[in-house]
């Protein structure tokens, strides 16, 4: 009897392992996936809207605090639109929308992926982009505008 | 002699239950092994495109690209040769080659990411720089 | 003949929670060997995407240098705006890229592969500030070459 309930004892904890590593092995390609697409997303972004005077960043009060705002601007039918990444409530946001609406709430911008922090900088012609990822860890990135600087309001 | 029969059938089905018990935990601990394996390459993988897709966004835009370099962690081997450790793993080689003209001059860039002796991607990089020239 | 019953009892519920035992192992792997590949194919699209667009970026450099080479000569060759305007108009590749003039802006194209475009347009300056540089680069973007078109979609409970 002792024998069987070690037994069974012991496939249990077997399987208890296995699912471990299973687990294990997803985590790590989740974080992958995770970091891969906020990372790609946002470069992508610049590049797909370096024009002249397009790309500029800003700070917006969200929620009662400072979110930095990377705003690509485009012209459609005479109209200027604009594209605003910004990180809020865990996540990667972006808003497509008319320049003149102002971003009011972080559930204003589409859920792209989570993230914790999302700092931008723009110094010229150089844009620095610091992700922090919802495991701590940080990656900083460089997208240079090559058409030139960045924008005015 | 059934008895003696039984007995030897017993132990054959148990030895052939203990190999095919052994086969699997050995498929099993494999298919384990390889996911790990395919998991942290996958990883590698990611690390190294963002750092050199960072390199070739720097060499492409920085006002002044040696100064832009060196703050990334860069640091010169020969010349035109920036290396860069991120971590144990890892290793970022920068080959840069300047071609000048009379109106200009492009500053091309090979980058190279390796693990050990294992180069994990290359890219290409430039950026040109117009001069002041004189009527003729 | 009793005593052999019981062993053969005694060896089936321990054989069968052991075949139970491998095969949940097995499943286990196998999901997680399928969630790894997935990740890792993944991750080596992305890093092709990238390194195809660098290296259209690296020709569009290139090309922006034979522009450049091209643009100064016209400029020497000239004595006024008109006649550096009707020179560059005339220059129609540069590198390994066609340029399409529209006034004063030129217009240079780059496949990147996977359905996308990396288009470069520069604005020339004129005859008088040509000295100082032939071009500023305005546009430096990649598109997607498809666009969204609408199909015909099921018709569900009348919606």
């Amino acid at each position: 009897m002792m024998l069987i309930l070690m037994f069974v004892g012991l496939s249990v904890a077997l399987i208890a392992l296995g699912s471990q590593a299973y687990r294990s092995i997803t985590k790590t390609a989740e974080e992958n996936a995770q970091k891969r697409t906020s990372v790609g997303y946002v470069v992508n972004r610049v590049h797909a809207f370096d024009a002249k005077g397009a790309v500029r960043v800003e700070e917006v009060e969200l929620e009662g605090q400072l979110t930095d705002v990377l705003t690509l601007a485009e012209w459609i039918d005479g109209e200027c639109y604009e594209t605003r990444l910004f990180c809020a409530d865990g996540s990667l946001r972006e808003q497509f929308t008319h320049a003149q609406t102002p971003l009011e709430t972080a559930y204003d911008g589409e859920k792209i992926v989570e993230l914790a922090e999302f700092e931008v900088e723009i110094a010229g012609s150089m844009i620095q982009v610091t992700f922090t990822h919802p495991d701590g860890a940080t990656d900083t990135v460089h997208v240079a505008l090559r058409s030139g600087g960045e924008g005015q309001k | 002699m059934k008895q003696r029969f039984s007995s030897h059938t017993t132990l054959i089905e148990l030895a052939a239950a203990l190999l095919c018990f052994l086969l699997a935990s050995v498929t099993v601990l494999g298919l384990f092994s390889k996911a790990y394996t395919i998991s942290r390459n996958g990883r590698l993988l990611n690390r190294a495109t963002i750092f050199a897709q960072d390199c070739a966004e720097v060499v492409a835009g920085a006002a002044d690209l040696e100064e832009a370099l060196q703050q990334l962690g860069y640091e010169p081997v020969e010349d035109g040769v920036w290396r860069y450790r991120p971590d144990a793993e890892l290793m970022v080689l920068l080959r840069l080659n300047t071609e000048q003209t009379e109106v200009g001059s492009l500053v091309s860039g090979k980058i190279s990411v390796m693990r050990e002796e294992e180069v994990l991607l290359e890219m290409e990089t430039a950026r040109y720089n117009n001069k002041e020239v004189i009527h003729s | 003949m009793s005593e052999k019953g019981q062993v053969r009892a005694g060896l089936g519920i321990p054989s069968m929670v052991l075949v139970l035992l491998v095969l949940c192992l097995a499943m286990l792997g196998v999901l997680s060997l399928i969630s790894a590949r997935n990740d890792a194919a993944l991750a080596e699209r992305h890093t092709e995407l990238t390194c195809r667009y660098y290296e259209v970026a690296t020709q569009a450099q290139v090309a922006l240098a034979a522009l450049d080479q091209q643009m100064t000569e016209a400029w020497q060759a000239s004595q006024s705006d008109e006649m550096y305007e009707a020179l560059c108009l005339d220059i129609a590749s540069a590198g390994a890229s066609q340029v399409e003039w529209q006034g004063t802006t030129a217009k240079l194209s780059f496949d990147a592969g996977f359905d996308r475009v990396l288009v470069v347009e520069v604005e020339r300056e004129d005859w008088n500030h040509a000295a100082e540089k032939r071009f500023v680069v305005t546009k430096h973007v990649l598109e997607d070459v498809l666009e969204w078109e609408q199909t015909d979609g099921l018709i569900l409970m009348g919606v």
